[in-house]
């Protein structure tokens, strides 16, 4: 089995692919629940998180963005896992609001991008969300590796104070996989996503936390087909024990999935 | 054929204490994935302070393997006159062609005036530079941009392609044709990014050896979507071979 925790639904090109389409890069479409799951078809994965990556930018709607997941999800139960956003920044309360509509539309988790979302990991302005996500143990996914609002750090000092809440540093905290280790280590309640992790962070988390607490993650579409490939080709090189592949791969992931409570 | 532009060798390493390696265990990996040479230096406390030792060690693998591996320095700004000094003699005793600079372990910003006597050197003993790249604040590419901005008659090749600051290489690229980009820890999709907005010609392969794995990194460069044959050539091996060789011409 086969789980990749970090997949984003891309129904609008504004935002990220401004970058992307200057260099001309292949991927600057539109990738629908559809296309998304033909993805996963061609390089092997069976389900997946499912992210919005326009409901991140604020000039888009966010609550129509949870209604897009929500729509892939019913589209495609067995495949997809939706995770909500919230933009708590300009009303704490109003978006505790949005997580709970979006649950009741069968979302499962919570997205957040401290960076394109313009909070700190550790703001206050979280809490009512989090309480929500402690209650049903939700698992909330952040976005880190991109300081000073997406450190690993922050994202634990939040896990600290929702213990019954799992949080998951994706990215791996990119250049800051040190902090995002030792996050992990410090706190249990902490999962490590391994898109953006080298190898050899790989091999020096397993010295330090559980496999347990590792979920593969690849950050697609972006990159595409060749992406997806390569992040199992650099899992797998990674010289895991056979438990250890299986855990990282995939189980963990349903086990987290397995412990919420709606 | 393929040449690793980047990785490590030292008997003992700074942060990972855990890696422990041997020159064997090197040529094995190289020959398990058809990589016929590498550029290989000094890693962790090494590169750090301890740069006397690592170029020390980099030269007796060098000489033992002269078929295979690259041998380059790794200095210290902070070392200053002696810095100077271990160039020298890393480029005329122990036989190293190039420079690393590693502004995250060795606590210097990439375009600090700090680091000019030491680019100056080694760009007069014909050394291209390689400067480690990514680390917010100390190794940004536009600082490394800068640097090579400064210094047209010199090679520069900006490590890991970035890293992470992907919104910005492509720029630095265009606007200096005497900056490279090499290959390793960088995403797919950034790469691809630089083949289409930069070309090939400047994309250097290289493994960060032992912080990755062969099998991964020359799977990314296979994978690269839009590329004939002879282009992911030209990035495992040919672009290497040519700036190598370049350094004997400019002498």
């Amino acid at each position: 089995m086969i789980v990749d925790s970090h997949v984003h639904l891309i129904t609008s090109t504004a935002g990220y692919y401004a970058y992307k389409k200057s260099a001309g890069v292949s991927d600057s479409q539109i990738w629908d629940a559809e296309r998304i799951v033909r993805l996963m078809d061609e390089v092997g994965y069976d389900r997946c998180f499912l992210l919005t990556l326009a409901g991140l930018y604020g000039f888009n709607d966010h609550r129509k963005a949870n209604d897009e997941i929500a729509d892939a999800v019913r589209r495609f139960p067995d495949r997809l896992i939706g995770f909500a956003t919230t933009y708590p920044n300009q009303d704490p309360d109003g978006a505790a609001v949005e997580l709970e509509r979006s649950l009741a539309m069968g979302l499962r988790g919570l997205k957040f991008h401290p960076w394109l979302q313009s909070f700190p990991a550790n703001s206050a302005y979280l809490y009512p969300c989090l309480e929500i996500c402690a209650k049903h143990a939700i698992p909330v996914l952040f976005h880190t590796g991109t300081p000073p609002y997406s450190q690993p750090f922050q994202v634990m000092e939040q896990a600290k104070r929702f213990p019954a809440a799992p949080f998951i540093v994706g990215h791996f905290g990119k250049l800051m996989f040190l902090d995002a280790v030792r996050s992990a280590e410090l706190c249990p309640n902490v999962y490590l996503e391994t898109s953006g992790a080298q190898v050899a962070d790989l091999t020096f988390a397993l010295q330090r936390i559980p496999a347990k607490r590792i979920l593969f993650g690849t950050d697609l579409p972006i990159g595409g087909a060749a992406a997806g490939k390569w992040n199992l080709a650099k899992l797998r090189s990674a010289n895991l024990t056979h438990e250890q592949e299986q855990a990282i791969l995939g189980d963990n992931a349903i086990e987290l999935m397995a412990g919420v409570r709606v | 054929m393929i040449v690793d532009f980047h990785c490590h060798f030292s008997r003992s390493f700074f942060r990972f204490r855990e890696y422990r390696m041997s020159a064997e265990a090197l040529l094995r990996e190289m020959d398990n994935h058809g990589v016929t040479r590498a550029v290989v230096s000094a890693a962790g406390e090494f590169a750090a302070y301890w740069n006397i030792r690592g170029n020390d060690d980099i030269a007796v693998l060098a000489q033992r393997f002269p078929e295979r591996i690259t041998g380059f320095a790794t200095i210290n700004p902070w070392m200053r006159g002696k810095g100077l000094q271990e160039l020298r003699r890393s480029r005329e005793l122990l036989g190293l062609t190039g420079l690393v600079l590693h502004p995250m372990l060795q606590g210097f910003e990439a375009n600090d005036p700090l680091v000019f006597p030491l680019v100056e050197r080694a760009i007069q003993l014909g050394m291209p530079i390689y400067v480690t790249g990514g680390a917010p604040l100390l190794a940004v590419p536009y600082k490394i941009a800068d640097l090579a901005g400064r210094y047209p008659e010199g090679r520069f090749i900006m490590g890991h392609a970035g890293w992470d600051f992907h919104f910005d290489v492509l720029y630095c690229l265009n606007a200096h044709p005497n900056l490279w980009a090499e290959t390793s820890k960088n995403e797919l999709c950034n790469l691809e990014a630089i083949t289409r907005g930069v070309g090939i010609d400047r994309l250097l392969f290289g493994s960060d050896y032992p912080f990755s794995t062969y099998a991964s990194e020359i799977e990314k460069i296979r994978l690269l979507p839009g590329l004939e044959a002879p282009a992911v050539d030209r990035i495992l091996s040919g672009n290497a071979i040519r700036l190598l060789e370049g350094e004997h011409d400019r002498r």
